[in-house]
């Protein structure tokens, strides 16, 4: 029955089964998730508009306000349409399902807010060390260079001990103290000591690396 | 140019103050020895490039474990993401704060349209004896163990020092939830300085938050939890002798 309304109709039935659900009355789902079909299998740019006006609310209660409400519903949204295929579509079964992935959607929108916020402020710290040191502007020595999983990839391949590969990685992937790993991960790094020795020979390894050595020396202080 | 004495520090010992280990000792050495302390500050430097550039690089996007949490990834893209998150506490709290969230049926959403959340003034406890938590820089200080309460939920914060020489801090946390709830709480904490935000960062899969490397000052620390927001008003970053205090 959905299957053949006209999206304004489609939209206009939503609403309404919607508001019999919220007064607990019973209700029917078929029009809502028939406007998300068609915005999403078929592309349809009026049912993306309607499922627009009937979910940025919720969405926003999703939000919890954990970012500016218009920003956060947007990128949802946008998310949810770019992630979305047909044959991702065919395996939800209910409107509950649909609703479940647009609620993740904002879920995951306000994780990715948060990841970028803290890289910002490492970024930040960076350049205050740059400004201290009166260096080069950032962007020449972080901007200009490799990306981070490229350098990640030189980095494996200048240690050459697995030991060491791991100590960067838990130092700096995973952002932990020594102090850290060593309670973490006491079996594998039993001695901070060690930890230290590690960290400092890998360290040590990266700097004298060539493939790295325009990377980090163009960060460090000017020698005596 | 080298070190007067090389035997004083090994370049381990240098590497732990560039990263923040308190060291009574060598700070005084630094500040004749040019050498010294230009190793020192080359490796705080190296440090602060990798961590900028390195953190969470292995992570996968967010999306990814939203779509583990809804089992909605392949067998091979969930047993590649379950081997990541079994390594990694930063995806493991994204995970289990996305579980979390998405365990309710979405239409229940709908129907519980949200009252306004609660606001919860939290108050400061009396200090629990003299439990030192963090021996503050350069032994000039140190800081208790400040714990509040709002409703039965409370929040132990401590400070410890951060960075190589400079006088920033990093604030850590508990919160734990009110009477017999076991679960810890998931939530989101926001923390201000003179009501600009200075950072937000999720509560982990304990209850712990962290924000790192703040100057000194009297913050203002909310944790927004499912169902209330809890308010630290005026919480004292720093030593005693900067003249503020909680």
């Amino acid at each position: 029955m959905a299957g053949g309304l006209d999206v304004r109709e489609l939209a206009r039935s939503c609403r309404e089964e919607t508001d019999r659900y919220l007064r607990g009355e019973p209700f029917r789902e078929s029009f809502c998730f028939e406007l998300f079909r068609r915005a999403i299998v078929e592309r349809d740019d009026a049912a993306w508009a309607g499922i627009h006006a009937q979910y940025a609310g919720l969405a926003r209660i999703w939000l919890k306000a954990r970012m500016d409400d218009d920003e956060g519903v947007n990128a949802a949204f946008e998310r949810f349409w770019r992630a979305l295929d047909p044959a991702k579509f065919a395996r939800f079964g209910s409107l509950a399902a649909v609703l479940s992935y647009l609620k993740m959607c904002v879920h995951t929108t306000v994780l990715d807010h948060l990841r970028t916020q803290r890289q910002s402020a490492m970024e930040v710290d960076l350049e205050a060390v740059q400004t201290l040191q009166a260096r080069d502007s950032v962007e020449d020595v972080v901007g200009d260079k490799l990306d981070a999983a490229e350098l990640w990839r030189r980095v494996g391949e200048t240690l050459p001990h697995e030991r060491e590969r791991r100590v960067i990685y838990l130092s700096y992937a995973i952002g932990l103290t020594p102090r850290e790993i060593q309670a973490r991960h006491g079996e594998e790094f039993p001695r901070m000591d060690d930890i230290y020795r590690i960290k400092r020979t890998a360290i040590d390894r990266l700097r004298q690396s060539a493939a790295l050595h325009d990377f980090l020396t163009a960060s460090e202080p000017e020698r005596d | 140019m080298d070190c007067t004495d090389p035997s004083l520090f090994t370049p381990e010992r240098l590497l732990a103050f560039a990263h923040g280990e308190p060291d009574e000792e060598i700070e005084p050495h630094l500040r004749v020895c040019p050498p010294c302390a230009n190793s020192m500050a080359a490796y705080g430097t190296v440090d602060r490039v990798l961590r900028a550039r390195l953190y969470r690089v292995e992570c996968p996007p967010s999306q990814e474990l939203g779509e583990l949490a809804l089992d909605l990834l392949t067998p091979e893209a969930a047993l590649l993401a379950r081997a990541h998150l079994a390594g990694c506490p930063h995806c493991q709290a994204e995970f289990s704060a996305l579980r979390t969230d998405l365990v309710t049926d979405p239409l229940l959403d709908l129907a519980r349209r949200p009252s306004p959340f609660r606001r919860l003034i939290a108050h400061l406890l009396p200090p629990l004896g003299e439990v030192t938590a963090y021996t503050m820089v350069r032994g000039e200080a140190s800081d208790t163990v400040r714990s509040y309460e709002a409703e039965g939920i409370t929040v132990s914060l401590t400070l410890e020092p951060s960075g190589s020489g400079v006088r920033r801090w990093n604030l850590l946390g508990l919160v734990l939830p009110a009477g017999d709830v076991i679960e810890p709480p998931t939530g989101i904490t926001r923390l201000s300085l003179r009501e600009r935000l200075v950072g937000e960062a999720p509560l982990d899969e304990l209850g712990n938050l962290v924000f790192s490397d703040l100057a000194a000052g009297l913050y203002d620390l909310e944790i927004t939890l499912p169902d209330s927001v809890i308010a630290l008003e005026e919480v004292r970053v720093g030593p005693p002798e900067d003249g503020v205090s909680t």
